[in-house]
């Protein structure tokens, strides 16, 4: 079946779902909108605060605010279109009408490209909507200037959310413990595991923010860390990793868990 | 190609339990296959299999002569288990999707569900039908792309009477379109009245395949007992008709061929002077044969 195909298969199933339909809607509505709650910290001294809304700082607030839907919604999405499927037994019946299994693993992954793509453009066009709307106009060289790869960096961090949660589907099956490791892992467990383990007993280094997660999140950081790095005078490197870094951590860490649901999903019987 | 199927040897263990064990079956195009087996035969197992849902441990299985290559399942209408539809979309639109992924297209739907019985519920959500809806619903499926082979499994699992008589005048549609059809079921009676052959699986092991006429005969049985005892049994040794004898506690069971009605018997008692205190005539013959055979 074509990508195509499989793509509209993927729609005809969903195109009904009151879950995914107000998942849509809530990032879509929120996106632009939950960046105006730091207008109530317009009286307190934050680093950066007066670059909140103007580009082309406004980018790294959205994509901040951004990171944390996509992380919500879009990997509980993830998450949803693989233990739905195996909730209703329609995971099966796919099969048995007659997808091939390489076929309904390609569907899912081409309905999260498209989902993607979509988180991203609203993402894009409702910053530059949040952006004109403060600076009252619309000068292009402005919205585009200095936006480091902002696009293709949102595009990375929501398909790495994603691909996370249908991992854990794939693994866990039963979405009410996938969901659970889900947010536990991003959470907790790696970040516990980061900073009180492999820093403090394997290595010293930077070695111990080469993490799927953390290379995620240093897609789109929370901009502040970057004037209040005391870090880098403790142990001569910045708690962040670079963008450069960030992209290749999070495509190593997409291939690992594309791999690991593909394998998961051909071996097992279903 | 007159093999629809050929499963040679087919083994799978769940831990140390052996669901199938070297299941060798052969079906030919047009029959009406019924999967006979107690519960925990190996039946779905084996439609799982073949259905390329489980894996099996060793063997191998082929659908009409590797013709359609990797992937048959195109031209196979199947129910494994329970109807699985997804519970948020209405009738039709669950069978839109089975039309997607099979490629069919200006289906009639309508027409699939008047077949069924389902012509007023289309557009209701699946989460609200009954158990027999849904099972109605998963039949309609099978029939959509107009597949070569339909299999069923347990299809009157859990219905009440009238579901299960609903269910059954359907499927004897569907096995009188020409189709080839595949019919698991622990119920004798519906592989009877339904199936021209019959495979009997018991613990994985194929005990017996063949016509359901020749495997499951229909001679039948008698409960028959007279005061003088021993001129009975004298008698029933001069009768071609008797198969055979069985002594109880309180009466004989005779197995009589097919030919002789029960009643003549009654009269040639009568006649030969036998004043029977005990006749019964027993319609499981079918049971017995069955479990004959599962016995054995």
């Amino acid at each position: 079946m074509n990508p195509i195909k499989l793509i509209k298969l993927e729609v005809l199933k969903y195109k009904d779902n009151s879950l995914i339909q107000m998942l849509l809607m809530f990032y879509t509505l929120l996106m632009p909108i939950v960046i105006f709650v730091l207008k109530n910290f317009d009286d307190i001294n934050i680093p950066g605060k007066d670059s909140f809304f103007t580009f082309p700082k406004v980018w790294e607030y959205q994509a901040y605010i951004g990171s944390w839907l996509t992380f919500l919604f879009f990997g509980f999405l993830g998450v949803y279109i693989i233990t739905s499927e195996i909730q209703f037994k329609t995971m099966r019946q796919n099969i048995i009408t007659g997808l091939s299994r390489n076929e309904f693993f390609m569907g899912k992954i081409l309905i999260t490209l498209v989902v993607t793509f979509y988180a991203t453009i609203v993402f894009y066009l409702s910053t530059i909507l949040v952006g004109v709307l403060h600076e009252g106009e619309f000068d292009l060289n402005k919205i585009l200037d200095h936006q480091d790869y902002v696009f293709l960096r949102f595009f990375l961090l929501t398909f790495a959310y994603m691909t996370f949660g249908i991992m854990v589907a794939f693994i866990f099956r039963k979405s009410g413990l996938s969901i659970f490791f889900y947010f536990s892992y991003i959470l907790m467990i790696e970040p516990l595991f980061r900073w009180m383990v492999h820093h403090k007993v394997f290595s010293n280094g930077r070695s111990f923010l080469y993490y799927p997660m953390n290379g995620i999140e240093d897609l789109a950081p929370l901009p502040s860390f970057k004037y209040i790095d005391n870090f880098n005078g403790l142990k001569n490197f910045p708690i962040l990793m670079t963008y450069t870094e960030a992209g290749i951590i999070s495509i190593i860490s997409i291939i690992l868990f594309m791999t690991v649901s593909y394998l998961l999903f051909l071996k097992r019987d279903i | 190609m007159s093999h629809v199927l050929k499963i040679n040897n087919l083994s799978k263990a769940y831990g140390k339990i052996k669901a199938l064990d070297n299941l060798n079956l052969t079906i030919e195009k047009g029959n009406i296959y019924g999967l006979l087996g107690p519960n925990g035969s190996g039946k779905t197992t084996t439609l799982a299999i073949i259905l390329s849902i489980l894996k099996a441990d060793s063997g191998s299985f082929e659908w009409f002569d590797g013709k359609y290559g990797n992937n048959p399942r195109i031209h196979i209408g199947a129910i494994l288990e329970t109807p699985n539809f997804y519970p948020y979309k209405s009738g039709v639109d669950n069978l839109k999707i089975i039309a997607e992924i099979k490629g069919v297209k200006g289906f009639d739907y309508d027409k699939v569900m008047k077949m069924v019985n389902l012509e007023h519920r289309k557009d209701s959500k699946f989460r609200t039908y009954s158990l027999g809806m849904k099972q109605r619903l998963a039949i309609a499926a099978t029939m959509i792309g107009d597949p070569e082979v339909v299999i069923f499994d347990e299809p009157t699992n859990g219905l009440d009477p009238q579901g299960i008589a609903e269910v059954r005048s359907i499927l004897k549609r569907v096995a009188e379109s020409g189709r080839t059809v595949l019919m698991a079921s622990h119920i004798l009676d519906e592989v009877e009245k339904i199936c021209s052959h019959v495979a009997i699986i018991k613990k994985g092991k194929l005990l017996a395949t063949g016509l359901v006429g020749e495997l499951l005969s229909d001679d039948y049985l008698i409960e028959i007992n007279s005061l003088d005892q021993d001129k009975l049994s004298k008698l029933a040794g001069d009768f071609d008709f008797i198969k055979k004898i069985e002594k109880q506690k309180d009466f004989y069971i005779w197995t009589i061929d097919n030919s002789v009605p029960a009643e003549q018997i009654s009269r040639l008692m009568y006649e030969k002077g036998i004043i029977l205190n005990h006749f019964l005539i027993r319609k499981q013959k079918l049971e017995e044969e069955f479990l004959k055979i599962v016995k054995q």
